[in-house]
């Protein structure tokens, strides 16, 4: 969900930044800036496709600057009630079945989160574009491309990420995500301009693995405020309250 | 051509001693062999019935390519239609072949209690239709029936090394975590009904839940559907029937030998093995053949001259040696089906008990037991025959070579 949020928040800045063309450091010191925008809270719907099943999951979340995230599961039934916290680098779900909370170990990160095709550490990766990528900015077919590439020593798993912008409201449209052979790992997609709390903003992002034929995921935001959000909605005794 | 057989009968009572000697080896010959035969073909057959009976069943049923990916997701497509299907062949056509059959959920999870985790093989099962294939029905439990359990938790076996990894006891607590078929986090708490198995027995990593619970925990339908047939052998033919039968494209119905292919390969590489050593014996019984009809040629060559001095056609003289040999040889096969067969029988009543019970792929072998089957008494006795016949030829093509002034002048 940060991951959403990040970008989420980012087209935001950008659509506010006025209509001169940005240059690939300005691009990026504004994808970092989207840190500013400090709390959230946001009602919204998941939906996971694959080739077996399609399961829709109704989500409430509460962000707090980069560092802080608080999900839980509205529906269905079977998973009303889970809930995941983000502090810093730390995760934990929350089950009320069991009634246990589980710290995601650093080698489940990379699995995925509640079944769909954003993984853990999507939600809980602090990227600066400024300081660990390089980036330049194109024009393809009247489209700005922004091309970013992790700087040595930086650990990520992208090899390459290019995100492509309308260069009329630099709204963005897209996102490839390729591994370091440079081959293309998954794509997300922007649609749905709506208005957020005063704020244009795409509602709808599509998540396409590439690898995995038939599977998608897509996150419909219904309700996104820009509020105040306490700090104590991110604690481990509120990740276990059912409300 | 029938006094010629009668003088090559006859023949078989002029040296005695001889041809009991060579007939005792021949006898000797076809009762190893068919011992050996027998105990192979029983040994596998007991192991095959240990295998097929403690989880795999002769055949199973799963979507295609669940045995080389085994996956939550990868349930049987259209089961209700399938599990009616197998019902009405189990009832009607098939009654006399089909013993049974098993729906079941398989799947992998994280086992939790006392605040030590370990992974798990869940089985979902209906223990009344799974005990007509596994004899799931006759594993000791530590524990009670889940029959017997009043509890709003549904009650699970635990395999031994779970109960002692996670130090259960019975009417304990047990949370399960793992991946839905739905993609969901399945997650709930069970009640530790007991401990199934022994300490050493295949399902010690193994838990077993209630089928129709475990397909709420999981979200998902049946995985496997394990068959069981009155007998091993024929699980090919009733494979093919099932095929004919169940056209869905996205199942796969294989039979015990491909689902442990690996213990079935062992199986037949050891086979190949065996037949080695049967060879090696027959070698030994031919070359003694050899030896006392060769001996018995040499001393009749002066009567074999004076045979062909009087106009005995060629093919005629030929044909006697083999022919007294193949007398001598269905004389002691016939004499070592009767020894035999008592033998081999005694050896699948009582076996042999081993002092230490060897163990292979998790199940416990303690007897070595015969089986008397067509390929113990008949192969041995072909080939034994066969075989005898064969190196009659050579002495027989010697005293055919030889002409009746050369064979006069022998000694």
């Amino acid at each position: 969900m940060k991951f959403v949020f990040t970008f989420l928040l980012s087209f935001f800045w950008i659509t506010q930044s006025g209509s001169a063309a940005p240059t690939a450091d300005q691009l990026m010191g504004r994808l970092d800036e989207l840190y500013r925008f400090d709390s959230s809270t946001a009602k919204l719907t998941m939906t996971i496709t694959t080739p077996n099943w399609i399961r829709s999951l109704k989500l409430e979340s509460w962000s707090l600057g980069q560092k802080k995230m608080f999900i839980r599961i509205l529906s269905p039934a079977r998973d009303a009630g889970v809930t995941t916290l983000r502090v810093d680098k730390n995760m934990w779900n929350f089950f009320p079945k069991i009634d246990k909370v589980i710290q995601v170990p650093p080698s489940m990160m990379m699995g995925s989160w509640m079944g769909s095709d954003f993984t853990n550490d999507d939600l809980v990766r602090e990227t600066s574009y400024k300081d660990e990528y390089d980036a330049t900015v194109s024009e393809e077919a009247g489209l700005l491309k922004l091309t970013t590439t992790p700087k040595p020593n930086v650990a990520t798993v992208w090899g390459k990420v290019v995100t492509t912008f309308d260069p009329k409201n630099l709204i963005p449209l897209g996102q490839d995500f390729f591994d370091e052979n440079g081959q293309l790992v998954r794509t997300m997609s922007f649609s749905d301009l709506k208005n957020f709390d005063g704020k244009m903003l795409p509602s709808k992002m599509t998540l396409v693995p590439k690898e995995k034929v038939g599977h998608k995921t897509e996150v419909l935001y219904e309700e996104l405020k820009f509020t105040k959000v306490s700090e104590d909605v991110f604690t481990l005794k509120n990740l276990r309250t059912t409300r | 051509m029938n006094a010629f057989a009668q003088i090559a009968f006859r023949n078989i009572f002029r040296q005695r001693r001889r041809s009991f000697l060579t007939g005792l080896s021949l006898w000797g010959g076809y009762v190893l062999v068919s011992l050996s035969i027998a105990l192979t073909d029983g040994t596998y057959s007991h192991m095959i019935d240990a295998f097929t009976g403690d989880r795999t069943g002769h055949i199973q049923i799963h979507q295609k390519n669940y045995l080389e990916k085994p996956s939550v997701e990868r349930m049987i497509p259209n089961q209700s239609q399938i599990l009616e299907t197998l019902q009405n062949m189990s009832t009607s056509t098939l009654n006399d072949i089909i013993k049974g059959f098993s729906p079941r959920v398989r799947a992998g999870a994280l086992a939790w209690a006392h605040d030590q985790v370990r992974p798990v093989e869940v089985w979902g099962i209906d223990p009344e239709k799974e005990s007509t294939v596994t004899r799931f029905g006759d594993k000791p439990i530590d524990g009670e029936a889940w029959s017997n359990i009043e509890t709003a938790l549904t009650p699970v076996y635990v395999g031994h090394n779970i109960r002692k990894q996670l130090k259960l006891k019975f009417g304990e607590e047990l949370i399960l975590i793992s991946q839905g078929a739905d993609g969901s986090i399945a997650n709930d708490k069970f009640f530790v009904s007991g401990t199934i198995g022994t300490e050493d027995g295949s399902d010690a990593d193994s838990l077993f839940i209630p089928l129709e619970a475990a397909k709420n925990f999981f979200s998902s339908g049946i995985h496997e559907i394990a068959v069981r047939l009155q007998h091993s052998s024929s699980a090919d033919r009733v494979r093919g029937l099932l095929v004919q039968k169940l056209t869905h494209e996205e199942i796969q119905i294989s039979t015990w030998a491909e689902v442990e292919e690996e213990f079935y390969k062992a199986m037949q590489a050891d086979r190949r093995g065996n037949e080695v050593t049967y060879i090696i014996i027959l070698i030994m019984v031919c070359v003694g053949v050899l030896n006392a009809v060769l001996m018995t040629t040499l001393e009749r060559m002066r009567e074999y001259g004076l045979m062909k001095a009087v106009g005995t056609p060629p093919v005629q003289m030929f044909m006697m040696i083999p022919l007294e040999i193949l007398f001598l040889s269905l004389f002691s096969v016939g004499l070592g089906a009767l020894t035999a067969l008592p033998i081999n029988y005694w050896f699948f009543k009582v076996g042999i008990t081993f002092e230490q019970p060897v163990e292979i792929s998790g199940i416990l072998f303690d007897r070595m037991r015969a089986e008397i089957t067509t390929s113990s008494m008949i192969i041995p006795a072909l080939v034994v025959i066969g075989m005898a016949t064969a190196v009659s030829l050579i002495p027989a093509i010697i005293a055919h070579r030889k002409t009746a002034l050369d064979a006069l002048r022998s000694v």
